[in-house]
């Protein structure tokens, strides 16, 4: 019991009375040379990874739960080595049956777009922090199509990146287009150093797919101008082209729509162009149209400052639009008031015949 | 700086790098995991390890060869590993400190004071050393650095790390730990009735150092015979090899405390004898030696009698893959626990029983406890295991491919369905949980179709359309007819295909528009519910016994599906096909 | 001298001196012995996968190629003089057994008859085999056969055991431990199939001794069909498709030497034969590094031609040896008969 009050002492015995000789001294060193000696093996040897732990990180965690379909996909060399990463996962290809067990109810947005294939890889950064990025790239059917899955996804406010003629990137990924494939690379952080990665990473991508559009460019329509041009400048809000590959505004069959967004003032509105294959299937969609739209309440106006042709409709405050032109089907969609309406139909009406020349 | 300083500077360097290649031991490529950590170095260091698997292998495998280098320092210098780096004696000397503290300096010095009982460890190394060259390897139950990684690895930092999970990701289990877990308990309990117990008394290790230190020109002494004699150095003495009088040198740790503490600094490394007398090693009784070596030269054979090793192999023995045939595995194995430690899906165990009193601590894979059966992409076992008793594969070998291919995958052994406990065999419950987490690819697990009726699941049609059918007289139904498993078959009319239920309430089947009835249903007809049952049926050439199915197998128990070790690669003798 | 502080009294240095020196010595004799045990069962590749569970796909070529494509037939009465004659014509013993080789020798012990009955292979013709490869310097000399009556019976009747005895050759009785599974790439029939691999453990050199006879179901029963002897489990269901097991039993293993005792060939009733009249005295013996060319030969023994045997046109379409043993321009010596 006295024992517990005795003052702590990490000494036992008396004190060390005779000195130290040079001999002891030099012992001494030569033991913590010896030491420092193993200390520098052993973090020397630890950057020399051990065969289980590249198979681990190689091949990725446990095959078990995942299915046992094949990688055979063409895309999957894409994901192959990128630079600053090194590959977390196995390369998983999905096709249109499995989109959904990937990513769920997305997958609809793919699949009505034309989806072929998609392959995603996980990653990390070879230095620095733990981080990850997730590569997406899906095999659309045309240039359209993934045009249509890109706009369709677009986030408001995304600085647009020169990457390729679409691409834009949020605070933690980038997304672009590359001919028929639609790609996002996304971060799990928005640390800068994680950022810093992404351009390298798209850079790469893009460069390994480039040489496809070689096929693609051969696959381009003939004499079509390009959906972009076909909307006039003035109030377009940047960034708000979309494709709608298939009922388009909820009509069925209505399939190949451009839409921009417009602020003209005050007021708001949403024009729209289709590029029909001939003049009579123009025309006809153009009563299906309107069809529609007298079907869902609207009722036309009088319009005669609007352009030639045009067909105006109103129904509680919004206001519709639809013209033909040649082999064109365009208008203006949920005007917030009618001189937007006809302002944007007759800048699209203008738009339209100096590029159908 | 005195020596003792380094010393203790050494001591705690080594338990510090002990206790960090402990944490590095798990598979990955973060600074704090293995990366390439020289996991092994400790064991490697090992010469009783080295020494014991020539005797039993007639090998020297590679990694050993560090142990050379403790080996010539010990001719040269004596003890100094025990001294300076053994970790389990730093722990066993901290143990002796917090023991010998509450003693008067009478009651250090009798616990410091020689015991007839030292002997022990020096019979115990003859023991296995015979033992091993009758290819029973048995050091691994008493030499301390696997001691020492097997009880932390297995029990304390399983129990430390449950918490902030920074080792695995999910809370380790290891098979019979709590034995393990008592001899660590008692080995740094005993340090506090005998400082170093274990080290003075059981240390096959300490006793193979004693024995090569008996020519080293350099031993602590004391240089003039009239000392004081005030037994400073006695209470003191880590190692109890009487330093004030005929110090025994092969006893003697180089804990260096004499030399430090001698109030006149009589006591110094010498190139010469102790000037109170000088012993090599205490008195061995040449008929103790004999008498071990016998007993170690019969103990290998008789463990071998049982034929545990061949004929009476235990059939629930599943080694990791990469394991050599149980004879010669044997004569490896050192029992470190390395393997158990670093397997990402903890299965592989200390084995208890499993395989024999021979195999006690050996790797054996239990599918129950881990995290998945074994992932067929990892190569960790073999590259770990410091004497090659699971050979370093490589994943070309394992999964059998590239050169492999003609020799196949690494089979764990083979995986049998129980068909009296499957759910689908016979508890009419569809599941095929097993075949759709076998990994190869084809499968080795294949499902045959049937249809069994249900209990209380036959009614009379009482109304029939198109789609739907109205039944009477069934039994009370808890089956989930709707789940998609559920048909409904005519009695009496198996031409007509049988029709899945989409919906069903009260007494009224939707069922699945195509295929429809070729002729509806009479009023009265009997009809039949029947359950789709996939039965799984294991490919015995495509089964390579990794587990997967038994360890997801919903029949939690005793799996209705299991591997057993017939079909492994390692052993000719159970070849499933011939 | 001590090492830390206090020097020793003058008298005694000399004697410290010694002892260390002593010491020393004892303490390097004990490093370097140490250090050899070592560096000699130094190990850099780890423990091999062992031979358990690995499926074959051959037992092994052991032809010299420097000696390809040889062909001796002799005629006369007497096997050892015979077979001194033929070997030398194909270019002396050590052309094929080399100082330190071990050698198989595969022979015919089919059946627990009696040497006069010429179903087996004739043990003098064996010894005198035997002989001359451990007079060639062959380390070890074994000699094996899986016959289809008991082991110990056969090679006892047949007088192989005790040849073996009298020129220490080392006889391997065959045994459940020394089957393994065999997969002949490309073969239909031995598809994971036991064959006597154990008996190949350290073997360099194959040399098959084997009589002409005739057989049931195969025409013929000479080398190729020989090798049969080396398979295990239930072979007789290749009698089904004896053609196609002989043909694959011809890439089995390329043996070094193959010797065809014609001196008595059984003619009719093969493989057992029974009677002496079966038996008709040819005079000849076939010396060959070519099994098939060397069965082709032999064929004309027993009065048959290729197509009544099919087996040997499918081994040399296989590649295992030439049909057409002209081709390999025999070397024809008369010893008188």
């Amino acid at each position: 019991m006295s024992t517990l009050f005795k003052p702590f002492r990490l000494r036992r015995g008396p004190k060390r009375i005779t000195p130290v000789g040079p001999a002891e001294r030099r012992a001494g060193y030569a033991v913590l040379c010896v030491l420092l000696a193993v200390l520098a093996y052993a973090l020397i040897k630890q950057s020399q990874f051990n065969p289980a732990v590249v198979a681990a990180l190689r091949e990725g965690p446990a095959g078990a739960k995942k299915a046992s379909g094949a990688t055979a996909s063409a895309l999957a060399p894409v994901l192959d080595a990128l630079p600053g990463v090194f590959p977390l996962s196995e390369v998983e290809a999905f096709d249109p049956d499995t989109l959904s067990d990937k990513i769920d109810g997305k997958a609809e947005l793919y699949l009505s777009s034309g989806f072929k294939e998609m392959v995603w890889r996980a990653f990390g950064p070879t230095d620095g922090d733990k981080a990850r990025f997730d590569i997406y790239v899906y095999d659309m059917a045309s240039p359209q199509s993934a045009f249509a899955v890109f706009s369709g996804q677009r986030r408001n406010g995304a600085a647009a990146l020169g990457l390729t003629e679409n691409a834009y990137s949020t605070g933690n990924a980038l997304f672009f287009t590359v001919g028929s494939r639609y790609l996002e690379i996304v971060a799990d952080s928005d640390a800068p150093a994680v950022k810093n990665l992404l351009d390298p990473l798209g850079a790469a991508l893009l460069a390994k797919l480039s040489p496809k559009l070689g096929e693609q460019a051969a696959n381009a329509q003939e004499g079509e101008p390009s959906p972009g041009s076909l909307f006039p400048k003035p109030g377009l809000i940047e960034g708000s082209l979309r494709l709608a590959m298939s009922d388009a505004f909820g009509l069925e069959g209505f399939s190949n729509v451009y839409t921009a967004d417009y602020k003209l003032g005050d007021a708001e509105a949403t024009g729209f162009v289709s590029i029909l294959p001939d003049e009579a299937q123009a025309q006809t969609w153009k009563q299906n149209v309107l069809k529609f739209l007298l079907d869902n309440g609207y009722s036309q106006i009088k319009a005669d400052d609007a352009p030639e042709g045009a067909v105006v409709l109103e129904s509680s405050g919004a206001f519709e639009a639809v013209l033909t032109r040649g082999r064109l089907l365009y208008g203006v969609h949920e005007a917030t008031s009618r001189q937007a309406a006809v302002a944007l139909a007759g800048a699209l009406d203008k738009q339209a015949r100096e590029k159908m020349r | 700086m005195s020596i003792v300083t380094v010393r203790r500077i050494s001591q705690v360097f080594f338990l510090a790098l002990f206790f960090w290649l402990c944490i590095t031991a798990t598979v990955g490529g973060q600074w704090w995991q293995m990366r390439g950590w020289p996991v092994n170095w400790i064991l490697n260091l090992d010469p009783l390890t080295a020494g014991a698997t020539m005797a039993a292998t007639g090998t020297l495998y590679a990694s050993l060869l560090w142990s050379l280098a403790a080996l010539m320092l010990t001719v040269v210098l004596g003890r100094f590993f025990c001294g300076f780096a053994c970790p389990l004696g730093t722990l066993n000397q901290i143990f002796g400190w917090i023991g010998q503290r509450s003693r008067k300096p009478a009651g250090r010095i009798w616990a410091n004071r020689p015991r007839p009982a030292r002997v022990i460890k020096y019979y115990l190394l003859i023991f296995l050393f015979a033992g091993a060259l009758t290819g029973a390897l048995l050091t691994g139950i008493f030499d301390p650095l696997p001691l020492l990684h097997r009880s932390i690895n297995l029990t304390l930092a399983p129990v430390l790390d449950s918490g902030s999970l920074v080792l695995s990701l999910k809370p380790r289990h290891y098979g019979s730990a709590w034995l393990i877990g008592a001899v660590l308990v008692s080995i740094l309990g005993l340090n506090l009735v005998i400082p170093r117990f274990f080290c003075r008394f059981a240390c096959p290790l300490g006793a193979l150092f004693g024995i090569f230190s008996r020519f080293a020109p350099w031993r602590i002494g004391k240089t003039a015979d009239h000392c004081g004699e005030c037994t400073v150095c006695e209470a003191q003495c880590e190692g109890a090899c009487s330093p004030s009088g005929t110090i025994v040198t092969g006893e003697c740790l180089m804990c260096c405390n004499c030399l430090h503490r001698c109030p006149h600094g009589r006591i110094r490394f010498n190139t010469t004898a102790s000037a109170g007398g000088e012993g090599p090693l205490p008195d061995l009784s040449r008929r103790g030696l004999v008498m071990s070596g016998a007993v170690g030269l019969f103990t290998g054979p008789v463990l071998r009698l049982g034929g545990m090793t061949g004929l009476n192999n235990n059939p629930n023995l599943i080694r990791p893959p990469g394991a050599l045939d149980e004879d010669r595995f044997l004569a490896r194995c050192i029992r470190c626990g390395q393997c158990m430690r670093a397997c990402p899906s903890n299965i592989i165990q200390p084995a208890l029983a499993e395989a024999g009193l021979e195999g006690l601590w050996t790797p054996a894979i239990n599918y129950r406890l881990g995290d998945s059966g074994c992932q067929v992409n990892c190569i960790t076992c073999g590259q770990i295991c410091p004497t090659a008793a699971i050979r370093p594969l490589t994943l070309d070998e394992k999964r059998g491919r590239g050169d492999f291919a003609a020799s196949g995958p690494i089979r764990l052994g083979s995986a049998l369905v129980d068909r009296s406990r499957c759910l689908p065999w016979v508890l009419d419950r569809p599941c095929i949980v097993c075949q759709e987490l076998c990994p190869v690819s084809p499968k080795a697990i294949f499902t045959r179709t049937t249809f069994e009726p249900i209990r209380d699941g036959r009614g009379r049609v009482m109304a029939a359309s198109d789609d739907s059918l109205e039944l009477a007289g069934l039994g009370p139904i808890t089956a989930p007819l709707a789940g998609g498993d559920y048909f409904l078959r005519r009695g009496g009319r198996p031409d007509e295909p049988l029709r899945r239920v989409n919906g069903f309430s009260g007494n009224k089947f939707d069922l699945v528009k195509s295929p429809g009835w070729n002729a509806p249903p009479e009023p009265g007809e009997s009809v039949d519910i029947v359950v789709r049952l996939q039965r799984p049926h294991v490919d015995a050439s495509r089964c390579i016994g990794c587990g997967m199915c038994e360890h997801e197998c919903p029949v939690s128990g005793l799996r209705a599906i299991r591997v057993t070790s017939e079909n492994e690669s390692r052993s000719r003798r159970g070849r499933l096909i011939l | 001298m001590s090492k830390f502080g206090e020097t020793q009294p003058r008298g005694e240095s000399a004697l410290t001196r010694r002892d260390f020196i002593k010491r020393a010595a004892g303490a390097s004799v004990l490093a370097l012995s140490a250090g050899a045990l070592y560096a000699g069962l130094y190990d850099g590749r780890g423990p091999s996968p062992g031979d358990t569970g690995k499926i074959l796909t051959g037992l092994g070529d052991f032809s010299v190629p420097a000696v390809a494509g040889r062909m001796a037939i002799v005629r006369g009465t007497d096997r050892a003089a015979m077979l001194d004659r033929a070997v030398a014509a194909l270019g002396g013993i050590e052309s094929f057994i080399q100082k330190g080789d071990r050698v198989l020798i595969k022979v015919n012990a089919a059946f627990a008859t009696p040497p006069s009955l010429g179903a087996t292979t004739n043990p003098e013709l064996f010894a005198a085999m035997a002989r001359m490869c451990l007079v060639a310097g062959a380390a070890g000399v074994f000699v094996t056969d899986n016959p289809i009556n008991n082991p110990e019976s056969c090679f006892d009747l047949t007088g192989i055991a005790e040849a073996a005895a009298s020129t220490g050759a080392r006889l391997i009785i065959p045994g459940e431990g020394l089957f393994s599974p065999l997969t002949l790439p490309g073969g239909k029939l031995l598809v994971d199939w036991p064959v006597m691999a154990g008996a190949f453990k350290g073997v360099t050199k194959l040399i098959a001794v084997a009589p002409v006879k005739d057989h049931a179901r195969a025409g013929a029963s000479m080398i190729l069909k020989n090798f049969y002897g080396l398979l295990g489990g239930r072979r007789n269901v290749f009698h089904q498709n004896i053609a196609g097991i002989i043909t694959e039993l011809s890439l089995l293993a390329k043996p070094t030497l193959c010797v065809l005792d014609g001196t008595r060939v059984m003619l009719t009733n093969g493989p057992t034969g029974g009677s002496l009249s079966d038996l008709k005295a040819a005079d000849t013996l076939i010396v060959s590094t070519d099994p098939v060319a060397a069965d082709a030969a032999g064929l004309e023994l027993l009065e048959r031609s290729l197509s009544d045997v099919p087996y040997i046109q499918m081994a040399d379409a296989a590649g295992a040896g030439k049909a057409d043993y002209k081709l390999l321009n025999p070397v024809r010596i008369n010893l008188g008969a």
